[in-house]
């Protein structure tokens, strides 16, 4: 059975009369990866920093069973940060920066060597940070993050404001630390790292104007959503309006004819029936290849709610 | 295993170190407390340097600088993290915000020290030869004006928003400090127009002052109080009034001690109840 690391119970944050945060609860466990989504200003960042003790809050949040309020200094010890808008020293090398965040840890200097390694910057260690480009910069923080080898890990926008080059590298050492069975946060409102937290069996917190709008498994997030298979059948030198048809007769009335291809929604036993109905109507297909919704689809039908509502109150106003 | 905060004293100590604005400031202090035109009459033997004239030299001219070099690194010290996006790495780590600010405030108070001692000392060394304990006090001085000017800095950084409007109202408070009230336009008003009581509050308002004060009354007026309370002007009569000859120093010590709490603790206070 694997412990529970995180519990987030019904924490508002508010900012003045603005409330950032509104009633959010979930809990995460050892071992899980967990893709924090939510388009920019959803109150992801804000939901990091009370997890971490850095902003006052109401509601309870408990790391490892321990009070966020009463042990912060513990639970930071427990947790590698990445923050959105932060950065190391400019004006210190690389290798001062990790000594330095290693004092800071507790830790001994020799592992500062190791970091290097693994951030794959020991060739870069004297150069100062302000002269990394952007990518070698976020693999600097996530070092830092990673000194003492926390059980939990905490990275808000880890890519977002890297370039190709730097997403890639970035993703890559990223897979690395996911394979280490640590308790991973990742928020994003880039949904490509979601998709590689969907390739661990990972979880999904979806939120949206400081809500929690859904907290559970990719797949439990995918049905919530609805949404189905797209099945691409090739008609080849079959007449397409006819096989059409007989779709159409299976029971699938939304089929549409693109050129010399069927598209059909579907789930995935109807596949099977679409395709021995059209051979047991003479039809043999060329080929057919099954495209499985994205999680793009699905955050946008869990959010579009909210964002047409945000839409009507500033039309109205 | 070091403690975390001597992690950050290092940091800001070799920060501020560093600065060219600090040793500019080392040179400076260096040259305003020999006093060219006096290192010129010795070396004729037009006069003969005394302990005395190097006391009140240095308060008079070397005390107004002083605040000049810790006011403006106070200032960026909470808001420049900020500003600088280090803040927030910072904080997220195993350490509390009384790490940080205790850290902070002596790095930077270490520092600023040095520099004094490097910047007075060998200047007392180029004049006396041999400095006396006396001139040692007057260092000790220094120190506190510099706790108490940064305290009042980094509690002017805890309000700011960024770095620029720090530093502005850092500057301002000097100039508060330095010129303003240092004029002798408020003391000759008061002076005038008020009994000069009143003077004692304008004194307490301005460190810089205080501190040539405590110099004073500390090293230049000796035992015999009586002798000396004629050149001490309005305000040496009014203290008299207030305090007795036996209770100015008392008075002296504490608004020196209030100067330098009540802006660190107001600064610690409102940093740690800030959200980042």
């Amino acid at each position: 059975m694997t412990a529970q690391l995180i519990n987030v119970e019904h924490v508002t944050k508010k900012y003045g009369r603005f409330k950032a945060l509104r009633d959010a609860t979930f809990s995460a466990n050892q071992g899980e990866i967990h893709a924090v989504l939510g388009p920019n200003g959803a109150g992801k960042t804000t939901l990091f920093r009370c997890m971490l003790g850095l902003l006052n809050f109401e509601g309870s949040i408990t790391v490892a069973e321990n009070d966020v309020r009463k042990g912060g200094k513990w639970i930071r010890g427990q947790v590698g940060y990445l923050p959105q808008h932060s950065s190391p020293y400019d004006d210190m090398t690389v290798e001062q920066n990790l000594k330095y965040y290693a004092g800071l840890k507790r830790i001994n200097p020799s592992r500062v060597e190791e970091s290097l390694k693994e951030i794959r910057l020991t060739r870069f260690k004297e150069r100062k940070a302000g002269a990394l480009s952007g990518g070698m910069k976020q693999r600097l923080m996530l070092g830092i993050s990673q000194l003492s080898d926390p059980p939990i890990l905490i990275l808000d926008e880890p890519t977002a404001n890297l370039d190709v080059q730097g997403q890639l590298e970035f993703r890559q050492l990223l897979g690395e630390i996911l394979e280490k069975g640590k308790c991973v946060l990742v928020s994003t409102h880039l949904l490509r790292e979601a998709h590689e937290i969907r390739l661990f069996k990972g979880h999904v917190l979806v939120v949206n104007k400081g809500r929690v709008v859904q907290a559970g498994g990719v797949e439990d997030f995918m049905k919530d959503a609805e949404l189905k298979d797209h099945l691409f059948i090739d008609t080849g030198n079959n007449n397409p309006k006819d096989m059409a048809k007989v779709v159409h007769d299976l029971g699938f009335k939304d089929a549409e004819v693109h050129k010399a291809q069927i598209v059909v929604s579907c789930n995935h036993e109807e596949k099977f029936k679409i395709l021995k109905g059209l051979s047991d109507k003479g039809f043999s297909p060329d080929s057919f290849r099954v495209e499985e919704p994205s999680l793009e689809k699905a955050f946008m039908q869990m959010t579009s709610d909210d964002l047409k509502k945000t839409t009507e109150t500033v039309t109205k106003k | 295993m070091l403690p975390p905060v001597l992690f950050i004293i290092k940091k800001e100590f070799s920060d501020s170190i560093r600065s060219r604005w600090l040793i500019a400031f080392t040179v400076i202090t260096f040259f305003l407390v020999i006093g060219l035109p006096f290192v010129v009459a010795y070396s004729l033997g037009l006069m003969a340097p005394t302990i005395q004239t190097l006391i009140s030299g240095t308060s008079e001219i070397v005390y107004p600088f002083l605040p000049l070099i810790a006011l403006p690194i106070g200032s960026a010290a909470l808001v420049g993290e900020r500003d600088r996006n280090t803040l927030e790495l910072l904080l997220s780590q195993p350490i509390s915000k009384i790490n940080v600010f205790l850290g902070k405030f002596f790095g930077m108070f270490f520092a600023v020290c040095s520099a004094i001692t490097i910047g007075m000392g060998v200047a007392a060394l180029v004049i006396m030869e041999a400095p006396t304990l006396e001139y040692f006090y007057v260092l000790v001085i220094a120190y506190g004006l510099t706790a108490a000017m940064l305290g009042l800095a980094l509690m002017i950084s805890a309000f700011s928003k960024d770095r620029s409007m720090a530093l502005g109202v850092a500057l301002f408070f000097w100039f508060l400090f330095a010129v303003l009230i240092d004029m002798g336009f408020l003391s000759l008003v008061v002076t005038v127009a008020f009994d000069p009581v009143y003077l004692i509050p304008i004194v307490a308002a301005n460190p810089l002052e205080l501190v040539r004060q405590i110099t004073l009354y500390a090293l230049l007026v000796g035992a015999d109080f009586a002798v000396n309370l004629a050149t001490l002007g309005p305000l040496g009569i009014a203290m008299v009034q207030v305090f007795g000859a036996e209770g100015i120093k008392p008075f002296l010590y504490t608004t020196m001690a209030v100067w330098i709490l009540a802006p660190t603790i107001t600064a610690f206070v409102t940093f740690i109840r800030k959200d980042i």
